[in-house]
């Protein structure tokens, strides 16, 4: 055994969090109201999972956080006719057991299924996963290939805009600082529809996605008449490929329509990534995981292992 | 695409520290209630040394592993036992802990002797009884160690060990490192994808000769947990260095292994009896984990025809690898 140099840290490298303010409303109005007033002084927390770290680490230059963890308007998973509406503080684990979600939107389920481990499902909601804005975000990618729509409210009133559309780069959002994000909904596909969604990642649990993937096609006589596809983690936010899409629109299912996909995943992806270091890997295994995805998708089983 | 693969990893570990005395000691102390007491610096870090130590006085002292008290890592009260290192401690602390118990033993025999008028060679304690030959007395070991201590006579015992070695030639490198080795052999099946690099274990069978297996449920859950580490070692674990400088030193940048990550280990216990051991036991720390990221590596090989030299193998490198022999075989075509 050698001797070893342990970092000594001065008093004040300590991270611990410091906040002036702290708010806790139990009606949707009076969190509103206080948003208004405070501006950006004052961040909306819902599971805490990627503020508190940012938090202990002095990132946020804010005053304090309004906790939305006991607002009832922001629970909640419900059908209504043909959409499904999320309450933005549903849990990642509350997506990946519902039964309504598992059986209309398994792609969804699949996608909450693959963030982090049980504690931060536990805690982690798809409100903060959107307003977290991470390239890698995972349920971020199934919204938008199920062109989710987010309804946004403030003091000032109500704006719903598309998931897609919110997501203004890495970090970056459209939401104002006065604004708090209620739900997020979606059109449940059509009866005759297939989805799923796929995540690499460095190990099974606890691994932040290095790239993933969301498919939904509908199917008449055979035909993918619609193709949704959504990637994550290729650029600076999770987006829909309509060269994907068009790849797949008009076709029957096939192992040579498959491997036209992956072809095309993989120049789409290069393009996407251009001179990043990452692009030699990213480029060859988009085919992997979308032969993955696809082969499910189309033929309902896993990969032919040789 | 998909391939699978099997590979061989075999290993030989010497336990104890390399050439290097590494004695333990233990004291025993036999109570006059039939219970015992067991002082071993010997820490138990989670591996089960107290449980098994705990076994070993137990059976030498013929009473029932409930009524052994394990005093461990004290050093207020435990003699020294080296570290919980090495893959040592049963070997090495239980041979301790194994004299100090026939110490603390000869003295109750010696006592038996007495009250049943017949030589101590005769006498064995069994199932907290006094035995003569194969037959049960109507003596029990309590009752003996009353009469003891009435009589004034303390049974206890203190023991220590020092495996046999040697130093080591420094021009030769020649010497006797270790007093005796563990072996073992691990099978690996993976599934490789060649174009996400992903390499998955699908299952690992362990064999470990283990000597004696004290308590075979720990020896089972030391392979599983060490073929663990070496699915780390094989294709997580790594350590960025820049200018000197770690670059990745927390859990959530130094990957390893979940839960999710390690498939069914089927541990199987090989029980070559070492002369030198207590009741024959070895060691099995270490060497769960030594043979398992050459196991998965062989089967690597075995699924893609392609030899890795550097671990971990990331999927980065995997697929860089299939991209480079892919090329070398487009070039040799030409």
């Amino acid at each position: 055994m050698g001797a070893r140099a342990y970092k000594t840290y001065k008093k004040d490298e300590i991270k611990v969090l410091k906040l002036q303010e702290f708010c806790q409303p139990v009606e949707l109005k009076k969190a509103l109201d206080l948003l208004a007033v405070a501006g950006d002084q004052l961040k909306p927390l819902a599971g805490g999972t990627d503020l508190i770290p940012a938090a202990r680490q002095g990132e946020l230059k804010i005053k304090g956080f309004l906790d939305l963890s006991r607002l009832e308007e922001l629970k909640g998973i419900k059908e209504e006719g043909r959409e499904i509406h999320l309450g933005s503080l549903t849990t990642f684990s509350q997506l990946e057991l519902s039964p309504l979600i598992k059986d209309q939107v398994p792609l969804l389920a699949e996608a909450a299924s693959t963030v982090g481990s049980p504690q931060i499902r536990n805690q982690g909601t798809i409100g903060g996963n959107i307003a977290n804005a991470s390239p890698a975000a995972d349920t971020v990618t199934a919204l938008v290939a199920l062109e989710a729509q987010a309804r946004l409210v403030s003091s000032q009133g109500i704006r719903v805009v598309p998931v897609d559309e919110l997501l203004c780069g890495m970090g970056e959002t459209g939401i104002q600082p006065q604004e708090i994000i209620q739900e997020v909904f979606f059109a449940i596909p059509p009866p005759e529809n297939r989805n799923g969604f796929v995540k690499l990642g460095r190990r099974k649990a606890l691994a932040i996605a290095r790239m993933n993937m969301a498919v939904i096609i509908t199917l008449e006589d055979g035909v993918i008449t619609r193709a949704r596809v959504a990637l994550g983690a290729v650029g600076p936010n999770p987006y829909r490929n309509q060269i994907l899409e068009g790849v797949l629109e008009g076709r029957k299912p096939s192992p040579s329509l498959l491997e036209e996909f992956t072809s095309e995943a993989e120049q789409e992806v290069a393009a996407k990534l251009g001179p990043r270091p990452s692009a030699p890997y990213k480029r060859e295994a988009i085919k992997g995981i979308a032969r993955d995805l696809l082969s499910r998708l189309f033929f309902g089983n896993g990969q032919v292992v040789a | 695409m998909k391939k699978r693969g099997f590979g061989i990893g075999c290993m030989s570990y010497g336990i104890g520290n390399t050439g290097l005395p590494n004695p333990a000691g233990a004291f025993v102390d036999f109570l006059d209630d039939g219970t015992v007491i067991v002082l071993t610096g010997c820490a138990d870090i989670g591996q089960g040394s107290s449980t098994i130590l705990a076994q070993i006085a137990a059976e030498t002292l013929g009473v029932a592993f409930e009524d052994v008290v394990v005093v461990a890592g004290d050093t207020g009260v435990t003699p020294d036992a080296g570290a919980t290192s090495a893959s040592r401690q049963t070997y090495i602390s239980g041979n301790a802990v194994f004299e100090a118990a026939r110490k603390a033993r000869q003295e109750v025999i010696a006592g038996a002797a007495a009250v049943l008028g017949v030589p101590p060679e005769e006498i064995n304690l069994k199932n907290g009884r006094v035995w003569h030959g194969e037959e049960p007395t109507s003596l029990s070991i309590k009752e003996v160690i009353s009469k003891c201590r009435s009589e004034g006579i303390l049974t206890l015992g203190h023991g220590w060990f020092n495996p046999a070695t040697t130093r080591l030639d420094p021009a030769t490198g020649q010497g006797i490192p270790y007093a005796t080795y563990a072996f073992a052999t691990q099978v690996a099946e993976v599934e490789v994808d060649t174009e996400t690099g992903i390499v998955e274990v699908k299952r690992i069978v362990a064999a470990h000769d283990v000597g004696r297996a004290i308590n075979p449920q720990n020896v089972e859950g030391q392979i599983e947990s060490g073929c663990s580490m070496g699915i780390g070692y094989a294709l997580l674990e790594e350590v960025v260095v820049k200018e000197g400088e770690i670059q990745n030193p927390a859990f959530s940048t130094y990957l390893m292994p979940t839960a999710m990550d390690v498939p069914e280990v089927y541990p199987i216990i090989v029980e070559e009896l070492e002369p030198t051991g207590p009741y024959g036991a070895k060691g099995v720390g270490e060497p769960a984990l030594v043979p398992t990221a050459a196991a998965i590596t062989n089967a690597v090989a075995d699924a893609l025809g392609l030899r890795f030299y550097d671990l971990p193998l990331t999927p980065e490198r995997v697929v860089a690898e299939i991209k480079k022999s892919r090329e070398k075989k487009e070039d040799d075509g030409q």
